[in-house]
């Protein structure tokens, strides 16, 4: 392998192909979820006598299975390589893409996706949004997750085999596998299928202190109040569904920046700034306390619909 | 002073102490081992439990059976429940805040609340399990007829317990003493020290005070708090205090349950099994007899995946059943796979019931996941009925389904078959047991419903109503992706669909050399599902091919029992006229077959070979109606009689039962406006009659086909068949009462997300 241009490259079925480039999480620590990780360490325990398996995270939008696979990849000590799923991809954007060339020498450059990197390294390959993808462009995929682990691109010409340590994850909203649904010949090879729930209330509690340590001793009377107007939420109880970890770090997050607004002079500062005294929107934490009524000004943007129903 | 760690010497008295983990049966065996051996016989038992609990226990133990010369099996789950009436000291200030802010005594407040904010639990539940050490000293102690000493605080607010890893009891063969030697230290860290400090100070002085009247004590209590009871135990600073023998508590304190099997099983060995093989092997304390072997934990799993596979593998139940399990077959290795590797990152040296159903849910089908659930949950389960007779305040204890907060959810029921408001108990599983679903044993749960009356209305279950809608708006969307035409791009870095070779030739004498590539990626006015009430008619074959016994039949609502839904009273009576059904679906297949037991509820089911949908499934009958109405009845055949006659007098089709395949996508052409979707197996070919007639059309009606296996086979499979159960009708509208979903175990509006709102909620526009 050689350094180019700031990418990796290495050498696949004789061609110089540029690497993707794995992505490495900001460390927040990780929160709960045990027993999703051990099930996702299960399935990937494999070696000589048995393949690892190639587990489908399954939950709702926020809830943190992307987090989950950065936790065990950092606990393996893993390099992740993350493709996102969308409703555009085709089969060969798996596999392998082309571009324009910067260099003299070459016109195209040949650049590996981010299953064949993971595959090539012996990484992990994290497919997010799976459910996205339509179905002829998942048929690629079909070699991978089956004993022959390898794959073919039609563009390199050549057949790229699984390193002994790579792995496999996908992972999907519930809505789109139940209501779009995952072809069979790709849901008979993603097992096993881990649920990834709502986290209980003192988890969301813990992940919201983490990620916003400047909430201090003042992290304590917000979230009470956070949990006041969960309460008054309609269906709570019933349906007795905690509010995403994405949901509560955004609320608490919003409220904080509305701190800071008001800290800076708020309306009357926007709207008299300048060119010359532009509004100091990059003076985050310029507040010293986050009131209650930021809170409930953040809670209200995200459930306004729902606050409005009660 | 000590002779092994298992052996003290207390004051004049010896204290033979068994430290256990809760409920695992090496532990009750080690209690009858030295209960039942002369040579270790007890003159008295302490065990971990308040002197009231204990002799409630221990009386209603006695009322059982249980007693000297006496071999009778305890029925389980048998349960002693109490209200819990205190607050950990470092809640208390918050409880307050919570009364301030809310304007409401703590009592008033949802149990959620105070579950997720406080950690209180309002009942606590003493669990007669008979694989645990406790409830084994109770009943050798009512055998050898020898005093019991309950040595806890009787009163303690719910603890919070820390999940630990302990060497797998399933290993100890009998040597409880090396056991408890390696992990006691361990097992420490699952301590709450506020709550537990005060307990173990009060055991220690009291089983000083025990140790003190009686030669040989046998003490049991949890491995938690053995090494600091040790140590108090030792420390001449705390004294003895005075306990008496347990007699029976004041009526009123305790209510006698029992225990919903889904919450028992959280408090038995690993599996049910185990308890009977035990109760199976034991007898009495008092009987001189041979030690029993142990209860050989390892090899059992393994036997039931055998059992299971031969009976599933091989099902009675006809050649589609079998068919439809061996799709399993191929998964089995992974399933094994992930059991096996479950326990090593869980350091179990056996699975447990709910690891073994949590690997089948995730490697498995849910038919396979929920056969060995059923499987491993055989068990002669105590049910009220059997036991009302004898005790007639008995109460049900039944789970609630599970909150997201830390315990667990239940109701009493009551011998009028009434239920108490739901509250939490203080069981705390922890999340990966109780992420596993296992279903109950019907026996159990038939007693706590009232039957259905038989005049009610049914419909299909609306969970797999919901869930084939989203299914149907799913294919509708995939069917749609064909009829763009491909485009044609210059290449760009992405092959597509391919290079397009006479563009390419084209391009190339225009004098542009570029490649050109094939794109048939949906266009942006194609993307985004329909969601609009209109779907027109989706036709599914699931199972093309002969069928024996299976004819044509329609779902729908009888257009008599219509006209309140209806705002256009002339339409309405037009449709009426020739009376009939208001017809959403016409299925092939069985119409009606009865499920055993569920039958005394009115709860029968259909099997569909294929189907033709005429409006969303999942809609009640005032939807059905506003939407055909809506519709001007243009989608929706009102049917007076046999079908086939329909089809043949109003659409001048003549279809039969041979090829039914063809008869319903032909049933669905008439009522088409631009296209019929034919949702069916790879590779099933249409004949060109069905082409031919929709061309023939007025306005030509394209047929879309889209194959089954873009669908997952459990989906597929779930919706080939349908549960029919009893509707209420309520403010204008049908519902599903909660007792059917208590029965299947499901909530009607599960998969509800799947489909839109505004199919969800569908409304006629504008007032009625």
């Amino acid at each position: 392998m050689e350094r180019e241009h700031a990418q990796v490259s290495a050498s696949i079925g004789g061609k110089s192909v540029l690497l993707s480039e794995p992505y490495e999480a900001e460390e927040s620590g990780f929160i709960g979820r045990e027993a999703e990780l051990s099930t996702l360490a299960a399935a990937w325990i494999g070696g000589r006598e048995a393949m690892p398996l190639a587990p489908l995270l399954l939950g709702e939008p926020g809830v943190g299975k992307n987090r989950l696979v950065y936790e065990l990849a950092r606990r393996t000590r893993r390099p992740l390589f993350i493709f996102q799923g969308h409703e555009d991809v085709t089969a060969e954007d798996l596999a392998c893409a082309v571009r324009f060339s910067d260099r003299d020498a070459s016109k195209m450059d040949y650049v590996a996706s981010a299953l064949v990197t993971a595959m090539h390294l012996g990484g992990i390959c994290f497919i997010d949004e799976i459910g996205k993808i339509r179905p002829r462009a998942l048929a690629l995929l079909v070699s991978v997750l089956d004993e022959r682990r390898y794959i073919d691109s039609v563009l390199l010409g050549a057949r790229v085999r699984a390193h002994p340590s790579f792995r496999f994850v996908a992972a999907t909203n519930t809505a789109d596998l139940e209501g779009n649904a995952l072809p069979e010949f790709i849901r008979s090879r993603t097992r096993p299928v881990i649920k990834v729930g709502y986290p209980q209330r003192e988890e969301i509690e813990r992940i919201v202190e983490s990620r916003l340590p400047r909430l201090a001793e003042q992290a304590r009377p917000l979230l009470d109040r956070f949990w006041g107007l969960w309460e008054q939420l309609p269906k709570h109880g019933e349906d007795l569904q905690s509010p995403t970890p994405r949901d509560a770090i955004y609320i608490f997050s919003l409220a904080a920046s509305l701190a800071d607004y008001d800290a800076l002079g708020g309306g009357k500062a926007a709207r008299e700034a300048t060119a010359d005294h532009p509004f100091p929107i990059d003076q985050s934490g310029a507040a010293s306390s986050v009131g209650e009524r930021h809170l409930e000004q953040a809670f209200r943007e995200l459930y306004w619909d729902q606050l409005d129903r009660a | 002073m000590r002779e092994t760690p298992l052996r003290l010497q207390v004051g004049e008295g010896q204290v033979w102490a068994v430290p256990a983990v809760h409920f695992r049966v090496a532990f009750a065996e080690e209690v009858h081992r030295l209960c039942a051996d002369p040579a270790t016989r007890p003159e008295a038992v302490a065990v971990e439990l308040g002197p009231q609990v204990a002799g409630a226990a221990v009386a209603w133990l006695g009322e059982l059976g249980s007693g000297p010369g006496e071999r009778r099996a305890l029925p389980c789950m048998l349960g002693l429940a109490r209200a819990n009436r205190r607050l950990k000291p470092s809640v208390r200030e918050l409880a307050r805040e919570l009364e301030r802010a809310t304007g409401k005594r703590l009592d008033e407040l949802p149990p959620e609340l105070l579950s997720e904010a406080l950690g209180y639990a309002s009942y606590g539940v003493l669990y007669l399990s008979p694989t645990d050490s406790i409830i084994e000293a109770l009943r050798c102690a009512l055998e050898l007829q020898v005093p019991v000493y309950g040595v806890d605080l009787d009163e303690t607010p719910t603890a919070e317990r820390r999940p630990v890893m302990l060497q797998d009891p399933a290993l100890i063969g009998g040597r409880v003493e090396g056991y408890v030697a390696r992990n006691a230290a361990f097992a420490e860290a699952q301590r709450d020290p506020e709550v537990d400090d005060r307990r173990e100070l009060a055991m220690a002085a009291r089983l000083k005070s025990v140790a003190a009247s009686h030669r040989r004590v046998l003490f049991t209590g949890g491995l938690a708090h053995w090494t600091r009871l040790q140590r108090l135990l030792a420390d001449p600073a705390v004294h003895p205090a005075p306990v008496a023998p347990v007699r029976e508590p004041a009526a009123g304190e305790f209510r006698r349950v029992v225990v919903d099997p889904r919450i028992a099983i959280h408090h038995m060995d690993l599996f049910p099994a185990f308890t009977q093989v035990y109760e199976d092997r034991r007898l009495p304390a008092d009987q001189p007899r041979r030690v029993p072997q142990p209860v050989d934990q390892v090899g059992y799993l393994g036997d039931v995946l055998h059992a299971l596979y031969e009976q599933y593998f091989t099902p009675d139940e006809g050649a589609q059943q079998l068919d439809r399990n061996l799709e399993d077959l191929d998964a089995c290795p992974d399933f094994e796979q992930l059991l096996a590797n479950l326990c090593l990152v869980r350091q179990q040296a056996v699975p447990d019931l709910f690891t073994a159903v949590q690997a089948a849910e995730a490697s498995m089908s849910p038919r396979f996941a929920k056969a060995l659930g059923e499987y491993l949950m055989e068990f002669p389960w105590a049910c009220r009925r059997d036991l009302a007779d004898r005790f007639p305040d008995l109460l049900s204890l039944v789970s609630a389904p599970t909150g997201n907060g830390r315990h667990l959810r239940a109701q009493f029921v009551n011998d009028h078959l009434r239920r108490s408001d739901v509250f939490y108990i203080d069981s705390q599983p922890d999340r990966a047991r109780r992420s596993a679903t296992v279903s109950v044993a019907f026996r159990w749960e038939d007693d706590e419903w009232p039957p259905v009356e038989s005049s009610v209305d049914r419909r299909t279950w609306r969970p797999r109503d919901l869930l084939f809608t989203a299914m149907s708006l799913r294919a509708k969307q995939l069917g749609s992706y064909g009829r763009g035409d491909d485009r044609v791009e210059p290449f760009e870095g992405s092959l597509l669909e391919g290079v397009h070779v006479k563009a390419t030739l084209r391009a190339r004498i225009r004098g542009d050399g570029r490649l050109h590539v094939r794109d048939r990626r949906p266009s942006r006015q194609q993307r985004g599902g329909p969601s609009e009430v209109d779907l027109e008619p989706i036709v599914w074959i699931f199972r093309p091919g002969r069928a024996p016994g299976a004819s044509f039949f329609s779902l729908g609502n009888p257009i008599a029992k219509c006209r309140p839904y209806f705002r256009d009273e002339a339409l309405w009576r037009r449709a009426a006229d020739p009376g009939g059904w208001l017809t959403t679906v016409i299925a092939f297949g069985v119409g009606s077959e009865p499920v055993p037991e569920l039958s005394r509820w009115g709860i029968d089911r259909a099997r569909f070979r294929g189907l033709t949908m005429y409006l969303p499934m999942h809609f009640m009958a005032d939807q059905d109606c506003a939407a055909a109405e809506t519709l001007g009845l243009r989608r929706t055949p009102v049917i007076p009689g046999d079908i086939l006659d329909f089809f043949r007098e109003q659409h001048g089709l003549l279809l039969g039962a041979a090829d039914w395949p063809t008869a319903l996508v032909r049933m669905a052409i008439p009522y088409a406006d631009r296209a019929v979707t034919v949702v069916a197996p790879d590779g099933f070919r249409l004949p060109s009659i069905v082409f031919s007639e929709a061309a023939r059309r007025p306005r030509p009606i394209q047929i879309a086909v889209v194959p089954l296996s873009c669908f997952p086979r459990e989906q597929v499979a779930r919706t080939a068949e349908a549960i029919t159960a009893p509707v209420v009708e309520e403010g204008g509208t049908q519902h599903f009462p909660e007792s059917i979903e208590r029965l299947l175990g499901e909530r009607a509006d599960t998969y509800g997300h799947l489909v839109p709102a505004s199919l969800l909620h569908y409304r006629a526009p504008g007032p009625r």
